[in-house]
């Protein structure tokens, strides 16, 4: 009885009770739409560095995590049977040498990281061959060494495809090596900074100028699914001894901060909407209660004690607080997956954004947990804000009310 | 035996301020199945005497005995709890719910005291039928007249058998036929279920009808006529 009388009393003003639930509806939408930007762009870049570059898990020798010498590196059947122990739940793995070398051309030098890998395996860790925009990922019969780098660098060493570059860097004895590559690939990621420094060849010819040995490699990366990560990483770390077995968080601290950071910014964010929603529910409901002074106290003199009146009035504002976030969750949604699939083209700032990582186009994405705890802070919000009218209500004389 | 009885009730408003004496020393009984009409003229203090029997409001000094029990003593939950059980309020606004209908009006208070469904369906219509608004049902109190309001009102303050019906001017705002008409009903109710009704007025015809007239003047009872006598 008192949630129907409740819910025509909402409508009672249908003028009014649409203004607060579009106040809602809206605020909710603002702040969901903008988190769900911020929330793409943070997953935009944290999914390329894991797609493209760190993957989801590395294992190193313990002495190459510190000071990451060339001469650090292990032999591949050394964790060959901790991989094969957990064949299963791995879904590919590539090894890798690395070294940080000079990349040169009659125009101009970077300095790079240069990654010496396997074709197929890289291919099945990373999506730097989907990345391809010019020329082949290492498929050339081409007799000189190949390397695939990124348009950036391309654009600073004023070359292209099928241009050469000499690559300078020490090997394992410390002597500098010299070493001309043909430029067979060029890719391109959502990340600018990525593709100036990362440059790729095949371990095969990387290893013989590094010296570091057959077989012998200075980092592993692996591609595990999300719900086995844990169990593998244990796996390898009690495995192998001796090594360093890093999960994708451990080894870029700062997606898994600019994670955290986002969902703070996001609750802050909601937080100043719902404080400023507060006031205005507090302020229709103030405006509802006195309206209905007289009818209130007449409720109250019939019989109906102030815990059913203060239930009715809270009613109300939780049925406002709930339609508003309905309609406000619902555009959101609407708006996030229609945006979500087809992106939003920001290309007055698309340098800076492939800078960071994230392409020149922004998707927005929202977790399903992230509309319930919205929508149960909508509800929190329309308790609180009720508490004003309920006490206002109480404190009105009834003979008084009923005389005006 | 009575059912209501003041003694020495007095109310004053702005007690340290400019205090008013609305109720000034009444001290009267009412016993069960009266009809009776408070008269006076406006500010002589009916609706205040009418609100300190409903226990609307509390004496200043004095006690209002209900049954024997002084209701004065009575906290705010108590109080809520007797005038839903022992009272209908029948006012000269009418006061119905304006989002329920007709028939919800006067089932609402017995789905206060959480009556089962068939009790509160037989007596909303035994009550509307007796008010002649049975065919008003499902109407919503804005598209009856004054008069059907007024009848529905005092269905809904008879929905709960209360030991006494409390009307503060409720033919003020009536044409005389429906006044009448109001006035039968209640003689109707009052013989039939022998429930206690106080009228505070300024009606001659509710006057005419009534079988106990106290009239009151500044606060106090100037005269107490019962007509039969």
């Amino acid at each position: 009885m008192i949630g129907r009388l409740a819910w025509r009393n909402v409508w009672r003003n249908r003028l009014r009770s649409l203004v607060v639930v579009l106040a809602i509806a809206s605020g909710l939408f603002g702040t969901l739409f903008v988190a769900a930007i911020s929330r793409g762009m943070i997953i935009r870049i944290v999914q390329s560095t894991i797609d493209n570059d760190i993957s989801d898990l590395q294992i190193h020798s313990d002495k190459y995590v510190i000071s990451e010498e060339l001469i650090d590196v292990f032999p591949q059947s050394q964790l060959q049977a901790a991989i094969d122990k957990n064949a299963v739940l791995i879904d590919a793995y590539s090894f890798r040498v690395k070294v940080e070398a000079m990349a040169t051309s009659a125009n101009g030098s970077h300095q790079v990281t240069l990654l010496g890998i396997d074709k197929d395996a890289e291919s099945r860790v990373t999506g730097i061959h989907d990345l391809v925009v010019e020329g082949t990922y290492f498929d050339t019969k081409t007799k000189l060494k190949e390397i695939c780098v990124g348009r950036k660098l391309v654009e600073e060493l004023e070359v292209r495809l099928g241009s050469k570059i000499v690559l300078s860097f020490a090997d394992v004895e410390g002597d500098i090596m010299y070493e001309s590559f043909k430029i067979t690939g060029i890719y391109k990621s959502s990340n600018s900074e990525f593709d100036k420094i990362n440059t790729y060849v095949l371990s095969d010819d990387l290893i013989p100028i590094l010296k570091t040995g057959e077989s012998n490699y200075h980092e592993a990366a692996f591609r595990i699914s999300e719900s086995a990560l844990d169990q593998v990483y244990s796996s390898l770390h009690e495995e192998l001894p001796g090594y360093e077995v890093m999960r994708w968080f451990e080894i870029n601290k700062t997606l898994r901060a600019m994670s955290s950071m986002m969902d703070l910014f996001t609750f802050v964010m909601v937080l100043i909407v719902l404080i400023a929603l507060i006031f205005g529910v507090i302020n229709t409901m103030l405006m509802v209660v006195m309206e209905r002074r007289k009818e209130l106290g007449m409720l109250r003199a019939l019989g109906m004690n102030n815990f059913s009146i203060g239930r009715m009035i809270v009613l109300e504002t939780v049925l406002l607080g709930i339609i508003g976030s309905i309609v406000g969750n619902v555009l959101t949604y609407i708006s996030v997956s229609w945006f979500g699939d087809r992106g939003i083209k920001y290309a007055s700032a698309a340098e800076g954004l492939e800078q960071m990582g994230m392409g020149d186009t922004l998707y927005p994405e929202l977790g399903a947990y992230t509309y319930i705890a919205i929508t149960l802070l909508v509800l929190v919000t329309a308790l609180i804000a009720s508490i004003f009218p309920v006490r206002r209500v109480f404190r009105q004389n009834i003979a008084e009310t009923l005389r005006n | 035996m009575a059912v209501i009885e003041s003694i020495d009730v007095h109310k004053t408003y702005n007690p340290e301020t400019i205090p008013v004496r609305a109720v000034d020393g009444i001290s009267v009984s009412f016993d069960a199945g009266e009809f009776t009409a408070i008269v006076g003229p406006s500010g002589c203090g009916k609706t205040t005497f009418l609100n300190l029997i409903g226990g609307l409001e509390k004496p200043t000094q004095g006690k209002v005995l209900i049954d024997e029990k002084d209701i004065s003593k009575l906290s705010i939950r108590e109080m809520t709890d007797y005038r839903l059980h022992n009272i209908g309020f029948v006012f000269q606004a009418y006061n119905l719910i304006p989002v329920m209908s007709a028939y919800e009006n006067v089932a609402f208070i017995m789905q206060l005291l959480k009556f089962t469904k068939k009790d509160i369906a037989e007596r909303v219509e035994y009550l509307l039928r007796t008010m002649s608004v049975w065919d008003k049902r499902d109407e919503r109190p804005n598209t009856l007249s004054g008069g059907q309001q007024q009848r529905v009102a005092v269905a809904r303050a008879l929905a709960s058998k209360p030991k006494f019906i409390l009307a503060d001017e409720p033919t003020a705002n009536l044409d005389s036929k429906s006044t009448g008409t109001l006035l039968d009903l209640m003689h109707h109710i009052n013989e039939t279920e022998n429930t206690t009704i106080i009228f505070s007025t300024h009606d001659d015809r509710v006057m005419e009808r009534a079988r106990r007239l106290i009239q009151l003047d500044d606060g106090k009872i100037v005269k107490d006529e019962h007509k039969g006598a």
